[in-house]
């Protein structure tokens, strides 16, 4: 179990990557409008284990302000994710920061979440070989202990 | 869905605490409401008829003076918290939001290589609401185009309804002929999400968002069409388009500010058309309380037929030019 939100939060950093070259490319080559990113990110392949976007039209209809709308997205589905909370506050700080400077203002600041990302990445990556071997090892530890308890 | 009134779409940018005053003005008064405005440290006031009125004037409200949050709220409720997508429009301090509604904004300039990159401390915010009204052409259509499109230039000063008469002689003209509206600002169809929220004619085809020089060029290589409609002319480049245009067969009809012919005389690129041959007749429109109504009919022929001189009144001025204006005798009507 501990061993599989690890490996869930390896995808959900993935797919948190992918989301932010997916805004970078949009707003380079189309200068789409937020809400209107929201729309292409829910129709993004890829990016399904983050489960807030797909809230987030929702969220935008009910808040007028973009990065509210974004942040209450990200906080309603707080229970589904295997994100740790530096990670949350990073996605937090993209929608934070999409829309408030010019286009090459939005690609700087999207690489600079991009390398944050990253870095959680690598040691999300690390965490999960080394805890996701203890933890397997653990299992059939605990595995072998109740058989003999059994026996 | 609800279909909005222009006022009720204007209204819808303006910061919630402004709105809550400008919704108690008389249905009749928004009716005839041109802008709003929104200046820091001053009450919001709104435009009727060319004169700026207070809100208090119209409606039982408590003065209230707009900050700076207020003017940020409207800010973004305009550029829909999308700064990036909105550059070049606020390079040119305008943004036209859905609806067709220019958004007029003051504001500090930031200059690299002597030309405006962006704008920063927003001082005021002026929402001009666009209305469609047909048959605000109707006269334009039966004096001047009824037997055809020709090369048409609306002058007038600003909100003399230069535009709105502009978008209906495209949804009259654009049911007949193959027209091509080149609409920069967005004002003309009122383009969102690639459908003319305006009626602009069944034939018509709209460059949205193009610069006119450009969509110009591209109208005609990909539409072919017999007519292409633009707002606002004036500049150098826009004016050889329009030139190189005349020899590809197509009428051209097209706006620019100018209160009077002598005032058009001044815009050197504007008379440089007018010499090519671009426009066969000139209207000039009223404003203030005569709005859209056409003050004169300037008939433009080259010099080879002044042959019909003795029966018109020439303009002085024009002796020296290669074409004379004409002005066609006629009673003030509304346009």
């Amino acid at each position: 179990m501990l061993s599989l939100r690890l490996s869930k939060r390896v995808r959900e950093l993935e797919a948190s990557i992918a989301m932010i070259e997916e805004l970078s490319l949009q707003i380079r080559y189309r200068a789409l409008p937020v809400y209107e990113l929201a729309g292409a990110l829910e129709s993004s392949k890829g990016l399904e284990p983050l489960r807030f976007i797909g809230m987030l039209n929702e969220h935008i209809e009910k808040e007028r302000n973009f990065s509210i709308a974004w942040s209450n997205a990200i906080r309603s589905c707080k229970d589904q994710t295997n994100l740790k909370e530096d990670d949350v506050k990073i996605l937090i700080s993209v929608g934070n920061e999409l829309g408030k400077s010019d286009i090459d203002g939005q690609i700087s600041t999207l690489s600079l979440y991009r390398d944050m990302l990253s870095r959680s990445l690598e040691s999300a990556i690390e965490e999960k070989h080394n805890k996701g071997k203890m933890y397997r090892n653990l299992g059939a530890l605990i595995g072998v202990g109740i058989a003999i308890i059994l026996i | 869905m609800i279909k909005l009134s222009p006022f009720e779409q204007a209204i819808g940018y303006i910061p919630s605490r402004v709105r809550g005053q400008i919704v108690r003005i008389p249905p009749s008064i928004k009716n005839e409401v041109q802008e709003i405005r929104i200046r820091i440290g001053r009450a919001p006031s709104i435009c009727i008829k060319g004169r700026e009125y207070d809100i208090s004037e119209f409606a039982q409200v408590q003065n209230i003076v707009i900050d700076s949050s207020d003017i940020n709220e409207c800010f973004n409720y305009i550029c829909e918290y999308s700064f990036h997508s909105y550059q070049k429009e606020l390079a040119q301090s305008y943004i036209t939001v859905k609806g067709g509604h220019r958004v007029g904004i003051s504001a500090s300039a930031i200059i690299k290589s002597s030309r405006v990159e962006t704008i920063k401390d927003i001082s005021g915010l002026n929402i001009r609401i666009a209305r469609q009204i047909p048959g605000s052409a109707d006269k334009i259509m039966e004096e001047s185009l009824a037997l055809g499109p020709k090369g048409l230039l609306l002058v007038g000063p600003p909100t003399c309804g230069k535009t709105t008469i502009l978008r209906d002689i495209c949804r009259q003209l654009g049911g007949i002929y193959k027209l091509s509206i080149i609409d920069e600002r967005g004002e003309i169809a009122a383009v969102y999400r690639g459908e003319p929220q305006n009626d602009i004619g069944r034939f018509s085809d709209v460059f949205d968002g193009y610069p006119k020089p450009i969509g110009i060029l591209t109208a005609i290589r990909v539409m072919s069409p017999q007519v292409i409609v633009c707002d606002e002319i004036g500049n150098e480049e826009e004016c050889k388009e329009l030139i190189s245009s005349v020899n590809s067969g197509v009428n051209i009809i097209a706006s620019a500010h100018a209160g009077s012919i002598d005032e058009l005389y001044q815009r050197k690129h504007i008379m440089s058309l007018i010499e090519s041959g671009v426009f066969t007749e000139i209207i000039v429109l009223d404003n203030g309380a005569n709005i859209g109504r056409i003050k004169s009919r300037i008939k433009v022929v080259s010099h080879n037929d002044k042959n019909n001189r003795s029966k018109h009144d020439y303009t002085s001025r024009n002796i020296d030019r290669d074409f004379a204006f004409i002005e066609i005798k006629q009673e003030s009507a509304r346009a």
